[in-house]
C-alpha cells in the first residue's frame, strides 16, 4: 500500500532510491522490484542482518543493506533520484 | 529532524523527491472488535509521549519548505486495517514501535470483556492511519 501511495507522487520505476530507517527491509524488498537500485540504511544492526538474510532468500540483487542513520549520512555515492524515510522522521 | 532532511538533501538530485512515511499527525490507532458483519468499538489509542516527536516532524518538514530547500509535490492520508486474532498479538504489535500507544482509562477493561465474550471467528482489529508527504529537492 506505502508503495502504491508514494507512485502517485513519484515515478519509482528505474529509479536510483535511498531508503532510510528501512527495518527488517518490509518495504524494500518491494521497491527492489521497480528500482534501477536501492540503498537502504538503519540504524539497527540486528535488522540489518534480518532484512540481508531475507533479501538474499528471495533473490534480490539490487539492494545494498547499511548500518547507519540519517544524521550520519555519508554515502560516496551519485545523488539519488528519490530518497525515502520509511517511518523514520 | 531539519539536520536529517538537510542530510538527505544533499544524497538528492536537484529536481528529486523526497518522500515521508509517517503516522497522521493526529490520528492515533483505533480499536475494535469484529466478529464476521459484526464490528464493536473499543476506543482510540492516545500516545502523549508520541505526540510531540510527530509534531516536531511535521514542523521541519515545514521548515525545509519555507527555507527553499524543498517544494512540495503533494501529501495523501489513508487509513488501513491489522487483524490479528488474540490479545498477545495485538500486545506484540503495539509494541513494534518505540513509543507505543496505551489504552485511555477504561478501554482495556471493555477490549477484555468483549475478548472474553468472542466466537470462534472474533478478530481484535487496530485501525491505522498513515501520511504520505512528497517533496521536490530545489
Amino acid at each position: 500500500m506505502e508503495v502504491r501511495l508514494v507512485g502517485r507522487f513519484v515515478g519509482l520505476e528505474g529509479r536510483r532510491i535511498l531508503e532510510i530507517g528501512c527495518g527488517d527491509g518490509r518495504l524494500t524488498r518491494e521497491l527492489a522490484p521497480l528500482a534501477s537500485q536501492v540503498v537502504a540504511i538503519e540504524p539497527d544492526a540486528t535488522k540489518v542482518t534480518l532484512a540481508r538474510r531475507l533479501e538474499a532468500s528471495e533473490g534480490i540483487s539490487n539492494v545494498s543493506f547499511r548500518v547507519g542513520s540519517a544524521e550520519q549520512l555519508r554515502l560516496r555515492a551519485e545523488p539519488f533520484e528519490v530518497v525515502l524515510f520509511s517511518w523514520s522522521l | 529532524m531539519v539536520h536529517a532532511l538537510e542530510r538527505a538533501r544533499r544524497h538528492l538530485k536537484v529536481g528529486g523527491a523526497l518522500v515521508l512515511i509517517q503516522p497522521h499527525q493526529w490520528k492515533r490507532p483505533f480499536i475494535a472488535v469484529t466478529a464476521g458483519q459484526k464490528r464493536q468499538p473499543v476506543a482510540a489509542l492516545v500516545n502523549p509521549a508520541f505526540q510531540p516527536l510527530i509534531d516536531a516532524a511535521v514542523g521541519s518538514i515545514q521548515l525545509v519548505i519555507e527555507r527553499g530547500l524543498f517544494e512540495r509535490i503533494g501529501t495523501s492520508n489513508r487509513e488501513y486495517r491489522v487483524r490479528l486474532s488474540s490479545l498477545s498479538e495485538l500486545r506484540r504489535y503495539l509494541h513494534l514501535g518505540q513509543r507505543p500507544p496505551r489504552f485511555p482509562s477504561g478501554a482495556r477493561q471493555r477490549l477484555h470483556d468483549l475478548w472474553r465474550s468472542r466466537s470462534t471467528d472474533t478478530q481484535i482489529e487496530v485501525t491505522e492511519h498513515m501520511t504520505v508527504i512528497a517533496l521536490r529537492r530545489r
